[in-house]
């Protein structure tokens, strides 16, 4: 399959791999995965004063569809406030990296992770997570 | 272990089908008893029932290997090149049918979402990530990303792979306990079955690469 030249620029020089302390209470850390292509993604934010995301790691078993959309939910995710990280949808990653309809679940399982994650943290901190969004950690659809 | 017949007859109940050519009756098996002409093989029912096998999870590799080559005879076009076309386009269709069959049968995955859709009555289940298992493939996944592997790698990967082989065939084992429990009646074992096929796909695709690496490193 032919993969876009944005896909392949991220699956080349991965943008924030890596992992934060999962034990920080300032780190919300959302592992999910898609049973029908076997991947798995973790994906963990450093929230500073003000909801601020300070920093985004992300680690990634799978395709090179799966680690381009880690990599772009966590390049984007940074310097945004919780609020703002929670309206990123898995079309925006769709568009950004052209991604074909069989790489669809990819970018799903990005949200899926990012969501997982600001839940994690909201969670730890005891404070609530936003309406329409009461996942924690699920799995993508696939 | 409920008895494999009274499943299968409580499952299936008693369908009677008409000969496409003589409009007889056509029996169980894939050619008429009247007038021996080849039947659809759909007819005959499932993929079980295919196999003449009770709708279980566990199932005998040998047996399936036999009965498919035996009807894989049956079936063959080559065969049937001096009959009427209706007849030629039935052996077609039936091999191809066959050939669906046997591979998701033989397939432990497949098998087991196939029964599932089978056996489970409308029952929704909540599905629940195996957390520990993502960060194991995680951190073997890591090791996959290596450019290099050291001997120590090597061994680490070696063992890895074992030990998620060894867990693949216990899930695998465990299927054909817990379809047993959904068979006879019991729903909470559907969500186990999920999980535990989930769990089984998540382990087929890390054990495929780690095999994958193995191989390219020897």
């Amino acid at each position: 399959m032919a993969y876009s030249e944005k896909v392949i620029d991220h699956f080349q020089h991965p943008h924030n791999m890596g992992s934060l302390d999962k034990n920080d209470k300032t780190v919300g850390t959302g592992i999910v995965g898609a049973p029908e292509c076997g991947d798995v993604m973790k994906l963990q934010l450093k929230i500073g004063p003000g909801n601020v995301i300070e920093d985004a790691k992300f680690k990634t078993f799978g395709c090179g569809s799966a680690i381009a959309s880690s990599s772009l939910a966590t390049e984007w995710v940074k310097g945004k406030t919780i609020e703002e990280a929670m309206k990123l949808k898995n079309t925006d990653i769709v568009n950004e990296l052209s991604l074909p309809p069989v790489k669809i679940h990819c970018s799903v399982l990005a949200e899926d992770a990012l969501k997982a994650a600001l839940a994690d943290y909201l969670g730890k901190n005891g404070q609530k997570v936003p309406d329409g969004e009461p996942e924690k950690t699920k799995e993508g659809v696939s | 272990m409920p008895n494999p017949e009274s499943v299968r007859t409580a499952l299936d109940g008693a369908a009677k089908h008409l000969c496409w050519s003589c409009r007889e009756e056509t029996g169980e098996g894939p050619f008429c008893e009247s007038c021996v002409k080849i039947q659809p093989a759909e007819l005959m029912g499932d993929y079980f029932a295919l196999f003449e096998l009770p709708r279980a999870y566990a199932v005998d590799a040998q047996y399936l290997k036999n009965k498919f080559y035996e009807l894989s005879r049956k079936f063959h076009p080559d065969f049937y090149g001096d009959k009427t076309d209706a007849e030629k386009t039935l052996a077609r269709d039936n091999s191809a049918y066959l050939n669906t069959a046997f591979r998701t049968l033989s397939d432990p995955i497949k098998r087991a979402e196939y029964l599932l859709v089978r056996c489970a009555r409308g029952y929704r289940v909540d599905l629940v990530p195996p957390q520990g298992l993502f960060e194991e493939i995680l951190t073997a996944g890591e090791l996959l990303e290596k450019n290099s592997l050291s001997s120590e790698d090597l061994t680490t990967l070696r063992e890895t792979g074992r030990v998620f082989a060894v867990r693949q065939d216990e899930r695998i084992v465990s299927l054909a306990g817990l379809f047993d429990r959904l068979v006879a009646g019991d729903d909470a074992a559907k969500g186990e079955i999920e999980n535990a096929i989930n769990e089984i796909k998540y382990l087929r695709t890390i054990l495929d690469r780690i095999d994958q690496r193995l191989h390219k490193t020897i």
